[in-house]
């Protein structure tokens, strides 16, 4: 409870906020009423402050207007021209406010304060996505601004179906989380597991989506059941087919509920382009996917114990150039694996100039020097490469990783038992798809369970035109889109 | 899922590495040379020889190691090779099975139960026959022309000459193994024999085929081996030289097409009917091309050539006894009241054999179209 007593109030911050030297008070002194205003002055705008806020004051404080301690909250809410203003009666709610970027404005002898909004934009502008880039299509992305993020969707879908409810989570940070959907499409059922999944979080604080992707992931899983993305355009798209958006303040990312494993092949390009482009795209993304998984392993596998699976003058090139090499197969093919990988792990967090110098330091070693010195074989070097190549074919750092780890699953096992080894642990990869559900939905869809329409729209892709149905697992209304 | 996991947690601890070889630890062997002397297998194998190439991979394929080993058995005579020789022996990209004479005499269906029943070696080798001399000599040419001499060019000799020469076919260890144990068919194999300086870059030659009856091997001559893959259609195009006015023709078989038919009344009447094209490739003969009558000669001629080929084979057949057509298997399959009739007996002296050639001879030859052509001709 607020005390009626600004020096009490004032006094009670500053042992809270243990002097803090971002919070500012001032106390001032208008027509026998003393008022204590009360801003974090990283969080606001010191020229919103002067202008709307203390010039107004004199002007509102009149001689000749009397005014009771009792309306005087409710006088000035209604006298003072700024577009959020909120009356606040609990000490928490002051901090939170004050952590808002709120003003808290307490006058003498009421037990009221007032939170007047004067927040500085403390984020980017918006520029081009980073992780997502595409050629055609729009090239706007979200920044670290919580309500930058909901306009960028919100100019796009001016429906007043969309709802944009807001949570705080995380005791100590209170980070605001949206949660976005198409009330007139969307399952009410999807909507209150989220919700449930976001009340159930208790943690200290929230710092970006990533932490609420995983701690509404029940399974620790390697395949992403919650797709993200920098993109408005995206999650528009996945709003208008019944999911669910979840965005967070200070992250530049939104996530999608839920997610299924088609939807880590498709990429933002896929929708601003025709079909048999897009047809083509995604056939090469899913050999992609299958090289970048099993080339090592089979090579592993066809080298080691089923050598007469491969045409003798390719035997001949692959035995050349195995011949001095002093590692086993498997030995040889985890260790490129390792440097590949230590070497991206640096060219990530590496400034872009010393990124460069890593690339060409990493072409030479594994390309030539670790050849001529007889460490590995050439043709090591091409299955890891073409490896490595094909798993960079995806932007979803979640998808390489899981990539990764299945790629060493699959090392091992032909390592142990050849080309059925490879195929024991297909077995139990597929397994552990069809186990995955994201948000109770099954994660192989539309292959299990199967749909032939949304099968041919997902796996590749149909025309705009033709595409009017939304899918019956994520909706169950409006199936039909121009019939909304 | 965990029960999953603990079953191949399991499987990878207590079940691996049974059949682990790496690339470094093997030799790969193209070709196998099986021998048989008193008592004594000799088996060679030509291992392809990488060692000399580059990391970059310069074409290796052509030079080879020859292996030789000796035992009672030809297991024996493998691992044998294993004392003197420190690698692996991978035969599952085994390219051609050379047989020597000396098996043939005794234990040519022995030399199969070790391949066959090898888990490591491929079933698919061709089969070659040397009936004049051993395997060895076949393999072992190092010396004699300056470097090794690789079983992949005898494979490659004898698909080209298939093709285009017809005097020898592919037959590969499983279709070989598989006429023996047909009843009523006498397995028919190419053979090669070594001659030396035949040129500059090669001692081998092929010869034309053997067919393998009674425990004992015959080889058939240029005319019969022809005319058995004319009978069989097995080639794309070969030159046949038939005679026009005394002078030789030489006209290319193109098309191959054939049906051998059985019908058993009376007596056994064979129906065997060839049909083709044929492309005049070489004539010596000023002819006028585009006259009917003359392409009529030619044509007759020319299918008179063909019969007098397969004539040839029925002739070897009946003198040596030998079913290369499989017509006993024939009547096993279709007539079988009839095989205990005739299975002893020579059904090429019994039966009646009707030769029936249909050629379409091309009047422009092996040329598209000439300055006079077969349009222009009709015109």
């Amino acid at each position: 409870m607020i005390f009626s007593n600004i020096y009490d109030n004032e006094r009670k911050i500053k042992e809270v906020y243990k002097n803090s030297l971002d919070i500012n008070f001032r106390n001032i002194n208008l027509k026998n009423n003393q008022l204590l205003l009360v801003f974090n002055q990283c969080l606001c705008n010191g020229k919103s402050i002067n202008d709307f806020v203390l010039k107004n004051l004199s002007f509102i404080f009149d001689d000749n207007v009397k005014i009771k301690k009792s309306s005087l909250v409710s006088f000035f809410k209604s006298s003072l021209p700024a577009h959020s203003i909120k009356e606040v009666d609990s000490f928490d709610k002051v901090y939170e406010y004050l952590g808002n970027g709120f003003l808290i404005c307490f006058f003498n002898g009421v037990n009221k304060a007032l939170a007047i909004e004067v927040k500085e934009t403390l984020a980017r502008a918006i520029t081009e996505p980073l992780t997502e880039q595409s050629i055609s299509g729009p090239k706007d992305a979200f920044n670290e601004h919580f309500l930058t993020n909901i306009g960028l969707i919100r100019k796009r879908i001016k429906s007043s179906n969309l709802v944009v409810s807001e949570k705080s989570i995380g005791k100590e940070s209170m980070t605001k989380v949206a949660v976005i959907y198409l009330s007139n499409v969307v399952e009410d059922n999807l909507v209150s597991e989220v919700n449930k999944k976001l009340d159930n979080i208790d943690i200290d604080a929230i710092l970006d989506t990533s932490y609420i992707k995983q701690l509404i992931d029940d399974k620790n899983t390697l395949f992403p059941v919650v797709e993200t993305t920098e993109r408005p355009d995206t999650v528009c798209m996945n709003l208008l087919e019944g999911r669910v958006v979840i965005l967070c303040e200070n992250s530049p990312f939104a996530l999608i509920i839920p997610t299924f494993f088609i939807d880590l092949f498709h990429a933002s390009e896929d929708n601003y382009q025709a079909p048999i482009h897009v047809l083509f795209t995604r056939i090469i993304r899913y050999i992609a996917f299958f090289l970048a998984i099993l080339t090592p392993a089979f090579y592993i596998a066809i080298t080691t114990y089923n050598q007469e699976a491969i045409p003798v003058n390719l035997f001949i090139s692959f035995a050349s150039q195995r011949s001095g090499v002093p590692f086993p197969a498997i030995v040889e093919a985890l260790g490129m694996t390792l440097i590949f990988e230590i070497l991206r792990e640096s060219d990530i967090r590496m400034p872009h100039l010393g990124g460069s110098s890593i690339s060409i330091l990493g072409a030479i070693v594994l390309g030539d020097a670790a050849v001529s010195a007889g460490i590995v074989s050439p043709i090591m070097v091409i299955v890891i490469a073409i490896s490595a190549i094909c798993s960079l074919i995806f932007s979803k750092v979640s998808m390489i990783n899981a990539i990764r780890f299945w790629k060493g699953a699959f090392m091992i096992f032909a390592t142990c038992f050849g080309i059925p080894g490879i195929f024991l642990c297909g077995v139990l990869f597929l397994t552990k798809l069809a186990d995955l559900k994201s948000m109770g939905k099954p994660y192989l869809y539309p292959i299990s369970p199967f749909s032939l329409k949304f099968f041919i729209n997902n796996v590749f892709k149909t025309r705009l035109k033709n595409n009017n149905m939304r899918s019956p697992i994520l909706t169950d209304k409006n199936y039909r889109r121009n019939n909304l | 899922m965990k029960k999953i996991v603990i079953v191949l947690l399991f499987c990878l601890v207590f079940l691996t590495g049974c059949s682990y070889v790496e690339l470094n630890d093997m030799v790969i062997v193209s070709t196998l040379g099986v021998d048989y002397d008193n008592g004594l297998y000799t088996v060679s194998a030509q291992v392809i020889d990488y060692s000399t190439a580059t990391k970059e991979g310069e074409n290796i394929v052509d030079s080879s190691i020859l292996y030789v080993g000796y035992g009672n058995s030809i297991i024996s005579a493998v691992r044998d090779m294993y004392n003197a020789y420190p690698k692996n022996l991978h035969m599952g990209h085994l390219e051609l099975l050379v047989v020597g004479n000396g098996v043939l005499k005794e234990h040519f269906k022995d030399i199969f139960d070790y391949l066959i029943r090898s888990p490591e070696a491929t079933n698919d080798p061709l089969v070659v026959l040397n009936t004049n001399g051993s395997a060895l000599e076949i393999l072992n040419l190092e010396g004699k022309k300056g470097k090794s001499y690789n079983g992949k060019a005898i494979v490659d000799n004898i698909e080209e000459n298939q093709k285009h020469e017809g005097s020898v076919s592919k037959k590969n260890l499983e279709e070989v193994l598989s006429l023996i144990l047909q009843k009523g068919i006498d397995p028919v194999i190419p053979t090669v024999e070594y001659k030396e300086n035949v040129d500059k870059f090669s001692n081998t030659l092929l010869t034309g085929f053997a067919v393998f009856t009674d425990n004992v091997i015959k080889n058939l001559d240029e005319k019969a081996s022809v005319a058995y893959n004319i009978v069989n259609a097995n080639f794309i195009d070969i030159p046949i030289i038939t005679k026009y006015n005394d002078k030789d023709v030489t006209i290319l078989f193109l098309r191959p097409s054939s049906e051998v038919n059985l019908s058993i009344e009376d007596s056994i009447t064979v129906n065997i009917d060839i049909t083709g094209i044929g492309h005049i490739s070489e004539i010596y003969e000023q002819v006028d091309l585009i006259d009917d009558k003359v392409i009529k000669e030619l044509n007759d001629s020319y299918e008179a050539t063909i019969k007098d080929y397969i004539n040839c084979l029925i002739e070897f057949c009946r003198v040596n006894n030998a079913d290369i057509l499989g017509l006993k298997n024939k009547i096993y399959k279709f007539n079988n009241k009839f095989y205990e009739k005739y299975k002893d007996k020579n059904i090429y002296e019994v039966a009646n054999f009707k030769i029936n050639v249909d050629m379409d001879l091309f009047r422009h030859g092996t040329t598209y179209k000439g300055t006079i052509g077969e349009n222009d001709a009709k015109d």
